[in-house]
């Protein structure tokens, strides 16, 4: 038992962790857009633009 | 992409193409974004995924920019630019001091990245005039809804973790009691950061309810919060070592949090249909004005409402407008509106209104009306969760205080089980997830609702007036009959067909169309159907036209027809019977006996005569063709026993000619026709209409009205329910509820079925969730619920609402969700296709100037 009282803060370190670790990935964007990076993966990897039709 | 002929001036009024020039102060306040060390700029150019890879690596390729994210559904690029100490990149010495030196630097990074967007054709706007407003919104905010889930769910996933050993303890006989106290101290302690943080959204809202001195939603969540959380504190603090309720205050916050956020996200995604028309806007359509003269490209899209000026005729794709996928022909002098694209060679066009006044900005308006206006059942589910939320803290109350004075104990866990479990959000969220939904797959079919409250209106519909010219039939002539001289030369055809091409009157119209679609017997013998000549005479038209133009010059003569004349005199003449016989190069008597034997009229056909210098070439009858779907629709209503009313301007004899033929139609024989129609009048004027109306009315029927022009905008005003038909005029829309975008009728058809199914909706959910939540009242308050329980069936009811809402919207008809995401791909999908054929042809150039651009930089 007296394990537990080491264990319980460790499993508190790793939860708190990850909270921090989604809190941070919800800060920089990562669940703004979840259509378009879906889509960026069929794209060929050539830069193409559309003001060559311009020029 | 879009260039326009006149594209100098447009621009020199264009608000930001001088931001160079701003003093960099303002350019900062600009382009300021949601933080102060970011910046976000509204580029209307992004039209899909590759765009924004694009874009991304443009930004990033600029020294001093730390990180760039694009949003390719708001079109806004957002970037951060890196402080001095961490960028490699030296300050001039221009700047007297650190900060001055600072805010040159970063002035001349944000002026780099604006420069580098344009020089790429990427022209960047302040996000105060971002098309959608929405997508200007502050990202932080759902950044905070995200991470007051994500805290939520730990506070609750730990606490629960203790609760559970505490429980088992006494399950088991007996847990240690450093143990105890430790597990009860850290579930407290974690219960903190979920009141504090998580919980705050109710503590706003129950603040926002006091102020108002009424009761919501947030009012019982923040009672058994206030009451939970005391009565638990108390216990572990007092001596008493009572029970704690951590648990349920965590596992509240938390599930009343995600029912939340699941009914918002479905909300955003409906009412993103709306937002996704402005879409299909180019972004010439910012800056071009009324009398520009434009050219649009293959695939382009047109920027705003106007006339095509071009003398070949274009193939405009009007999906976007009207549903319709086949693509429309339009000649020069006819309409183009903003939003439809090209699929034709390029045409040029002048504007006539700017984009906000354009048939897309009306549609904007009208769903953005749709939304801020409530129905019968949404008003009646807002104002029943207000007087249910009083009820249910009056049952708390009444049931403490008996409690107390009885003695009968358990005060604080049946209140606290009241009021959770009462809490009425099936009914908060479910009724205008209905109407949401039912809304978003009105508009996937082309048919937009000005109110809510039609739904409940339009079932109830006893009568049906219906305008004929433009709303039964389609309000543009056809050919339907031609009795032509058999030895018709094709000269002579082609002479007509193109004496007839440069009229813009509608019967010249439908001649010339006519004339270009059919071919005489004589030249069908090569196995050609009468279609395929089409192009031919087409491919020809431009030289030939160009000769004509030489050859004959057309004269209209208002109310009679036109003459052409070529260099030895008049030549031919199209129009009424008198016009004809009038001409000059003519004996009397030229017309052959049946053309003057024969009826004038058969079937209410309207008759356009033509002659030449070698006689009379032909009779052809004119009408007016009906609607696609119009006998569906009939039909549907009669089997529905509502009473059809057809009121006209046109003359008796037309109205009834058009009666008994739809009337055969739709019951399959002459035999049936009697009563299809109750009344059919002709001659009508606007104030007859709105009497006739008005007198229905007032015999308690409900009405609907059905028309398109100036004339019926009065009575579409007055009817329960005015349906504007598909190419009304704007009063007419103005003054309806319902506007029908696709020229199908069947449209209206499907419209009553959707209507039908959400009221059914609304009902079903209003019912099931009174009737859980006063059975679960009951429940509470008899004691049978554990808080516990109670805070997991709370947010669990809610759900089902929402699920059961969506199933009974869209699992009616067709597949789940299908339709309602229509609207969306369909906007999508088209601007693509569009943006397809650009990148084809631009592959390899941006790829050079985009490389030796990369140089410049590194």
């Amino acid at each position: 038992m007296g394990m537990l009282l080491f264990m319980i803060p460790c499993s508190l370190l790793v939860a708190l962790s990850f909270l921090w670790l989604f809190c941070r990935a919800a800060r920089s964007g990562q669940f703004d857009d979840l259509t378009s990076p879906g889509e960026k993966v069929i794209l060929e990897d050539h830069v193409e633009s559309r003001e060559g039709a311009e020029h | 992409m879009m260039q326009s002929l006149g594209r100098s001036p447009a621009t020199a009024d264009h608000p930001l193409q001088d931001f160079s020039a701003a003093p960099p102060e303002k350019l900062r306040d600009l382009f300021q974004g949601a933080t102060p060390e970011s910046y976000a700029c509204f580029v209307p150019s992004i039209v899909c995924a590759a765009c924004c890879w694009v874009l991304e690596r443009i930004v990033q390729s600029v020294s001093g920019v730390s990180e760039a994210s694009v949003d390719p559904v708001g079109k806004v690029v957002r970037f951060r630019i890196q402080e001095s100490r961490l960028s490699g990149v030296p300050t001039d010495g221009t700047g007297n001091g650190q900060d001055g030196g600072e805010d040159v630097r970063l002035d001349r990074t944000l002026k780099d990245v604006l420069k580098c967007l344009s020089a790429h054709r990427y022209e960047p706007l302040p996000m105060s005039l971002a098309v959608d407003q929405s997508a200007a919104r502050d990202p932080r905010a759902a950044h905070q809804r995200v991470m007051r889930l994500a805290v939520a769910g730990f506070c609750f996933g730990n606490v629960m973790l203790y609760s559970s050993a505490i429980y088992l303890g006494e399950y088991a006989g007996g847990l240690s009691a450093t143990y105890e106290t430790l597990f009860r101290f850290l579930s407290a302690a974690l219960t903190v950061p979920s009141l504090a943080y998580a919980a705050k959204p109710f503590w706003m809202g129950f603040l926002d309810d006091l102020r108002r001195r009424a009761v919501g939603l947030d009012t019982p969540v923040v009672l058994a919060l206030v009451i939970g959380t005391a009565y638990s504190a108390m216990s572990l603090f007092g001596e008493t070592g009572g029970h704690l309720y951590f648990d349920t205050i965590t596992g509240l916050v938390f599930t009343v949090l995600v029912a939340r956020f699941i009914n918002e996200r479905i909300l955003e995604q409906a009412h993103d249909a709306a937002g996704s028309l402005s879409r299909l806007l180019p972004e010439s359509s910012r800056w071009v004005k009324p009398g520009d003269r434009v050219l649009v490209r293959k695939g382009e899209r047109v920027p705003a409402d106007g006339v095509v000026t071009s003398e070949v005729p274009a193939e405009l794709n009007e999906a976007a407008l009207t549903g319709e996928f086949a693509p429309v022909m339009k000649a020069r002098g006819d309409h183009v509106f903003a939003g439809t694209q090209n699929m034709s060679d390029p045409f040029e066009m002048t504007v006539a209104c700017s984009a906000a006044d354009s048939r897309l900005g009306k549609i904007q308006e009208l769903l953005a009306l749709a939304r801020s206006q409530k129905g019968r059942y949404s008003t009646l589910s807002a104002r029943m969760v207000r007087y249910f939320v009083a009820l249910q803290l009056l049952v708390a109350a009444l049931n403490a205080s008996f409690r107390w004075l009885s003695g009968a104990g358990e005060i604080i866990e049946t209140t606290t089980a009241i009021l959770v479990i009462g809490c009425p959000c099936a009914l908060a969220f479910g009724v205008p997830l209905a109407t949401a939904l039912s809304l978003k797959r009105l508009w996937s079919e082309k048919v937009f609702a000005r109110t809510e409250s039609i739904f409940d209106t339009a079932l109830q519909v006893t009568d049906v007036v219906l305008d004929k010219t433009g709303t039964l039939t389609r309000g543009a002539f056809a050919v339907s009959g031609a009795e032509m001289k058999p030895e018709l030369d094709p000269e002579t055809r082609k002479a007509l067909w193109l004496a007839a091409g440069q009229s813009v009157h509608p019967v010249a119209r439908a001649l010339h169309s006519w004339l270009a679609q059919s071919e005489p017997s004589g030249q069908k013998t090569q196995g050609e159907c009468a279609p395929g000549s089409l192009p031919q005479i087409q491919q020809n038209g431009q030289k030939v036209q160009n000769r004509a133009e030489q050859q004959f010059q057309v004269t209209e003569v208002s109310g009679c027809g036109l003459f052409a004349r070529d260099e030895i005199g008049e030549m031919l003449r199209v129009g009424t019977e008198r016009f004809c016989a009038q001409a000059p190069f003519l004996s009397a008597g030229v017309f052959p006996h049946w053309v003057s034997a024969a009826p004038a009229h058969p079937d209410g056909q309207t008759p356009v005569y033509a002659v030449t210098r070698s006689g009379f070439l032909g009779r052809f009858g004119l009408s007016d063709e009906e609607r696609s779907g119009v006998g569906d629709f009939l039909r549907w209503a009669q089997e529905r026993q509502m009473r059809l009313h057809v009121l006209s301007g046109d003359t008796p004899q037309s109205v009834a000619a058009l009666g008994s033929r739809l009337a055969e139609a739709v019951s399959g024989g002459p035999s049936a026709k009697r009563g299809l129609f109750k009344t059919l009048k002709g001659a009508q004027t606007p104030e007859d209409k709105l009497r006739f109306v008005e007198h229905l009315k007032a015999q308690g029927a409900v009405v609907m009205m059905l028309g398109d022009g100036v004339n019926d905008a009065a009575a579409l005003a007055c009817a329960d329910v005015g349906v504007a038909a598909h190419g009304g005029v704007d009063l007419a829309q103005s003054h309806s509820d319902l506007a029908l975008h696709g020229p199908d009728l069947r449209a209206l058809v499907s419209f009553f079925e959707r209507a039908a199914i959400c009221v059914r909706a609304q009902k079903r959910v209003l019912g099931v969730s009174l009737f859980y939540n006063v059975f679960a009242l009951t429940l509470a308050s008899a004691g049978y619920v554990h808080p516990v329980w109670a805070a997991f069936l709370m947010p669990v009811s809610s759900l089902s609402a929402l699920v059961a809402a969506g199933f009974w919207i869209s699992g009616a008809k067709g597949g789940h969700g299908a339709g309602a995401r229509a609207i969306d791909v369909d906007a999508r999908a088209v601007s693509r296709s569009s943006h397809a054929v650009n990148r084809v042809s631009s592959t390899w150039r941006v790829r050079q100037k985009y490389s030796g651009r990369r140089e410049e930089m590194t």
